[in-house]
């Protein structure tokens, strides 16, 4: 195989107010958002005023006061929305909330450094870099091959009430040995339209949960042609 | 974390049906692929869609009258718990719990990795999969998400499945008796009764 998904996972980023200190897996499981083997096998890092950090089985959660990120690297995805959709949809819903993100986040394994350079000049042609970027290809460094470091897309969206934007990061994988491996990042941005501000975070959590399976889709779909001529 | 397949699937159509078994042997294939501690789990000739793993064969549902030749056993490889924290999904479903017996309990599915917005398949699984805790929690209309995927410990990735019970939240008294005045409005509005 020529191109090897290596690694997956996804993360919401709420933006709005919190209160970080109320987030506990004690308070995960009196609400039944956790079933009590996950919150016996709990990893607090930090509950204070300003920051809680935690791992509740496979998803990790941490609170700020104006951001909330939960991410995990084990399908189903969804287990993320589903948490939101919980905390923010049926317990905290009148908790401020102005931006929603929904990421993924992705490393590939190239079969090869030489077909990772290929695909980098593919993104990011050298030609109109004039002198310089054909400096890029006479380089006589040989093990650090001189090319695209990151390169992003977005696309702006709209479905009223709510609008936001698309965007894809390319760039090569830190995780990923014999640069040979590629990360995908993809940010699928939720704001609301005129009036914009803080909304209730139950409406927000709704619209979240609502898209979710068809922005993990999309990302299946935009990745799958990236990487269709390796 | 659980692996999990289900006792048998049954597909909703005919072609349904082809498009199951191909399916199937795509997954038994690409298990062949892997020199991981899951090909112990299978059988001599690998072949996973066909197998019945002694352990499982005495609480499968025998086959009943009726049953076409698309009701394919697809038989699962021995429960075994996982660790780790990547874990990427190949296949996912979406699931509803339609009956809960003493040992098991059967669910309609729809194909979420090929965007289906309807079931198109029904499977039965072992309650005993699942975490003990959850198991109470497995009532009819219950919503799960069934993965089959690889999962990464280490320099080595398993194949492996999943049962995720979603911990939605449940509709109040108010809400439901909202949501019930509405649709009996609409189907007033249509002249339907």
């Amino acid at each position: 195989m020529t191109v090897e998904l290596d690694t997956s996972g996804c993360t919401i980023v709420l933006v709005g107010q919190f209160n970080p200190a109320i987030f506990h897996p004690s308070w995960f499981l009196s609400h039944n958002l956790i079933n009590e083997a996950t919150a016996a096998e709990s990893q607090v890092h930090v509950v204070h005023p300003d920051i809680a950090q935690m791992e509740l089985g496979p998803v990790s959660w941490q609170a700020e006061q104006q951001r909330v990120t939960i991410s995990t690297t084990s399908a189903p995805l969804i287990r993320v929305a589903d948490l939101a959709v919980s905390v923010f949809g049926k317990l905290l819903t009148h908790t401020p909330i102005a931006q929603v993100g929904i990421n993924t986040h992705r490393h590939y394994r190239l079969s090869s450094a030489e077909v990772r350079h290929e695909f980098g000049r593919r993104l990011a042609p050298i030609g109109p870099w004039g002198e310089w970027g054909h400096r890029l290809d006479t380089n006589p460094m040989k093990d650090s091959k001189s090319g695209v470091q990151i390169i992003a897309m977005r696309e702006y969206w709209a479905d009223p009430p709510w609008a936001g934007y698309i965007q894809v990061k390319v760039e090569p994988s830190t995780k990923i040995g014999h640069d040979s491996g590629v990360y995908v990042e993809k940010n699928h941005h939720i704001d609301r339209m005129a009036p914009r501000g803080d909304v209730a975070a139950a409406e927000f959590v709704q619209y979240t949960a609502k898209r979710f399976d068809d922005v993990i889709a999309e990302s299946d779909w935009i990745e799958k042609q990236l990487f269709a001529d390796i | 974390m659980h692996n999990v397949l289900p006792l048998q699937t049954w597909a909703r159509s005919e072609n349904d049906g082809a498009e199951t078994k191909e399916r199937i042997s795509a997954y038994a294939s690409r298990l062949k692929e892997l020199a991981t501690p899951t090909d112990a789990l299978l059988p001599a000739n690998n072949d996973l869609a066909l197998a019945v793993p002694s352990t499982a064969a005495d609480v499968l549902r025998p086959a009943s009258e009726g049953d076409s030749e698309d009701d394919l056993a697809l038989v699962l490889p021995m429960t075994m718990a996982i660790g780790g924290s990547s874990f990427m999904a190949l296949q996912e479903w979406e699931g509803y719990v339609t009956a809960v017996g003493n040992s098991t309990f059967r669910a309609e599915l729809v194909d979420i990795s090929n965007r289906k917005r309807h079931e198109t398949e029904a499977a039965e699984f072992l309650l005993s999969d699942l975490e003990e805790d959850d198991r109470a929690d497995v009532t009819e209309g219950a919503v799960f998400r069934w993965v089959i995927g690889y999962q990464r410990r280490g320099g080595t990735r398993q194949r492996v499945s999943e049962i995720y019970l979603r911990r939605l939240p449940r509709p109040s008294t108010g809400e439901i008796e909202t949501t019930t005045r509405r649709a009996d409005e609409l189907i007033e509005s249509l002249g339907l009764r």
